[in-house]
């Protein structure tokens, strides 16, 4: 589905992401882990495509097509979600209101009938139930005064929505007390199939607990340091990323 | 050697060779009077401080240097191809006079409408310039000199009478120099609702516009103007309000086109528990110039002006925001807010925005914010991010950005017609 070839990218003259690999096929769950700015949500804006970022070299295939020639409209009709981090606030703009154009925009695309107000609603009640979100919530301006929990519950409301082939979820355990995680959590779990993947970037193995990756990645400096099975998330959980700095820089040596 | 005539000799010549000066009554007193006032204050250069991005003087010469009005001309006017179709009261001004004739007044309940001229003047000379002493400038001297079938609402106490909506047609093969002019009266415990806009044809226009509005207690008013024109045409509209003790006016101003439009609002409160709600809205692009000044004078105790306009400025327009507050010495517990916020979508866009507080009471709330941002990128993305092609994204935050300035719109056909204009213009 997405293979990253030696990904470059970056910001302000400020090299960000040094030589990033990566191969993730469909029904697979990725984790990508590593320490403050070692270019975690750097990854996921530029997969999502933040015009910001610069691709000084390497390239990025998603379902055969170079993804780096889409706009970001283009990447979310073509399947790709990206959960926020930060989840910008929209004043005067409701979650429904944008995302019933949004929506029919993404169907279009797709060669798909738009939804009329009825089905949009009805759409919208089913999925409000996977993430236990309130419909006043998503009529109120997109994230003003929302909590946390209600900002990370929204998105995966969206996902919900929008039904993506592949999911990129920055952080959104961050902030999230045990219930909220547990349905942020269920709610990505139900969504996932054998045709579509996930990529759930954190800090914490917590997250892991509820979905379970079948890869996990520390991104350290720009570039993927070491990969392994899910037992690498408790490894790093146990014995913090002071190893695999000493690793790296042993390496350098 | 070769004499150089003024703007105000030509208005002045103009004046004495139309039939205006001709009938021999209080009203050509009034208007020889007029006229005198407007030559010995001269319409403003650039160098006054209250004109200084609005060069509008210069624009009239140049207007009429292309040539003159043609008075001859008789306009063809289909009144059915532009009202409202609602009900209501539908009056209609052709090239700056008010036409009973062409107006479908049939729902009166409540109102008198007059048509002012030289038989029913009489009637008006106490109450006519009441509204605009305090603003009393060349422009209003100018008006009073040459208006000619002026329009008098009045609206008997304790009614609240079918909805007024007043059209400003506009039509001739050359130039159209118009001098509308308007009072609106309305009494104790009354409440009156007013849509106005302008409907152009053929020619250049420059519309002097006057409307005087006088609310007696506990009278309520609405006055919509929808100023969307025609690229050659100019306004400059005044709009002078006294209100008493616990009377209400709100004024929500829009404007979408025009070569140049000046707005001047002046609010005088009178009395005591007065409120007074000012939102406006601009959406600009081309070479449109418009320039809202606006002036609420809160002289006495225990009252509430509230002021919000909201600017669109786009490719080499130019937006202009003046907003006086006065709070006189012993306006005590009076809450004056103002807000001023602006989106330049260009760099050729300009955007001037002053607030001016001038407040001499202890005990008051006021505040003040003007800014002038772009549109917000992370939410561009955000909403891209989401499917949303990259204009749409634009214009549902735009479109976000000046719904707040439509809350007091209350005739939902002009509602409508506006929310209309602003996503047609955003797409
Ligand atoms: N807009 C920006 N301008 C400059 N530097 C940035 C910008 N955004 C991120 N960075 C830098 O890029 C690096 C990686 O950041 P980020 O991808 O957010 O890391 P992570 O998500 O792994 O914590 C950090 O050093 C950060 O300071
Ligand atoms: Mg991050």
């Amino acid at each position: 589905m997405l293979k990253i070839t030696d990904l470059h990218a970056s910001i302000e003259d400020k090299q960000i992401l040094q030589g990033i690999n990566l191969e993730v096929n469909a029904g697979e769950v990725h984790a990508i882990m590593g320490p403050n700015g070692s270019g975690k949500s750097t990854l996921a804006s530029v997969l999502a495509g933040r015009e910001d970022y610069e691709v000084t070299n390497g390239s990025i295939s998603y379902f055969e097509k170079d993804l780096l020639e889409f706009g970001p409209e283009e990447r979310a009709r073509e399947g790709i979600f990206l959960a926020f981090q930060y989840p910008v606030e929209i004043p005067g703009v409701s979650t429904t209101n944008f995302l019933k154009t949004a929506l029919n925009q993404v169907r279009e695309y797709r060669g798909e009938k738009a939804l009329d107000a009825v089905s949009f609603l009805k759409l919208m009640k089913e999925k409000m139930k996977l993430v236990e979100i309130d419909q006043a919530l998503l009529s109120r301006s997109l994230n003003e005064g929302f909590s946390g929990g209600e900002k990370k519950r929204n998105e995966i409301f969206q996902m919900a929505m929008l039904e993506p082939k592949l999911s990129i979820l920055d952080e959104t355990d961050s902030g999230l007390d045990i219930d909220a995680l547990r349905i942020v959590a269920n709610g990505v779990n139900t969504l996932k199939s054998k045709d579509n993947a996930t990529i759930v970037v954190t800090h914490y193995q917590r997250l892991l607990d509820y979905i379970v990756p079948d890869f996990v990645h520390v991104l350290y400096q720009g570039q993927i340091v070491k990969s392994g099975d899910k037992s690498l998330a408790l490894e790093l959980e146990e014995k913090g990323y002071d190893w695999i700095k000493e690793e790296v820089a042993a390496h350098a040596l | 050697m070769e004499e150089t005539l003024t703007l105000e000799d030509v208005i002045s010549a103009a004046y004495h060779g139309s039939s205006i000066s001709k009938p021999d009554s209080i009203l050509k007193n009034f208007k020889e009077t007029a006229l005198s006032e407007m030559e010995a204050m001269g319409l403003p250069h650039k160098k006054h401080e209250e004109y200084k991005y609005t060069p509008i003087r210069k624009v009239i010469e140049k207007m009429l240097q292309t040539g003159d009005a043609d008075n001859e001309y008789i306009p063809n006017v289909d009144v059915s191809s532009f009202v409202y179709q609602v009900e209501g009261n539908h009056l209609i001004f052709v090239n700056g006079e008010f036409r009973p004739d062409l107006s479908i007044i049939n729902i009166t309940d409540g109102l008198e409408i007059t048509k002012i001229d030289e038989s029913s003047f009489k009637e008006f000379g106490e109450v006519i310039n009441k509204a605009s002493d305090q603003s009393y400038n060349a422009f209003t001297a100018w008006n009073s000199a040459m208006f000619q079938n002026g329009l008098s609402i009045e609206v008997a106490k304790k009614t609240n009478p079918a909805p007024i909506f007043i059209y400003h047609f506009y039509q001739s093969e050359s130039l159209v120099l118009s001098h509308p002019r308007i009072l609106v009266s309305v009494e104790s415990s009354a409440a009156v609702d007013i849509t106005e806009k302008s409907i152009f044809t053929n020619g250049q226009v420059f519309s002097n516009n006057v409307t005087e509005v006088l609310l007696q207690q506990n009278a309520k008013m609405s006055l919509t103007k929808l100023q969307n024109h025609d690229e050659q045409s100019v306004l400059h509209d005044g709009v002078h309000v006294r209100q008493a003790r616990d009377s209400r006016f709100d004024i929500n101003t829009f404007s979408f086109a025009g070569k140049m439009i000046r707005n001047n609002l002046n609010i005088s409160l009178d009395d005591e528990n007065c409120e007074t709600n000012m939102h406006g809205l601009y959406l600009l692009n081309g070479t449109t110039h418009v320039d809202n000044h606006t002036a609420v004078d809160h002289k006495k105790p225990h009252s509430l002006s509230n002021e919000l306009y909201k600017g669109i400025v786009d490719g080499k327009a130019k937006a202009v925001f003046n907003g006086k507050i006065f709070v006189r010495p012993g306006a005590q517990q009076t809450n004056a807010f103002q807000s001023n916020n602006n989106v330049s979508l260009s760099e050729g866009a300009t955007i001037n925005t002053k607030p001016q507080l001038e407040i001499w009471a202890d005990d008051v709330k006021c505040s003040h914010g003007c800014t002038i941002g772009q549109l917000d990128e992370e939410a561009i993305f955000y909403l891209r991010a989401r499917g949303l092609d990259e204009v749409s994204a634009k214009a549902m935050l735009l479109n976000a950005f000046a719904e707040e300035t439509l809350q007091n719109v209350t005739q939902e056909v002009v509602n409508s017609e506006i929310t209309e204009m602003i996503s047609n213009r955003l797409q």
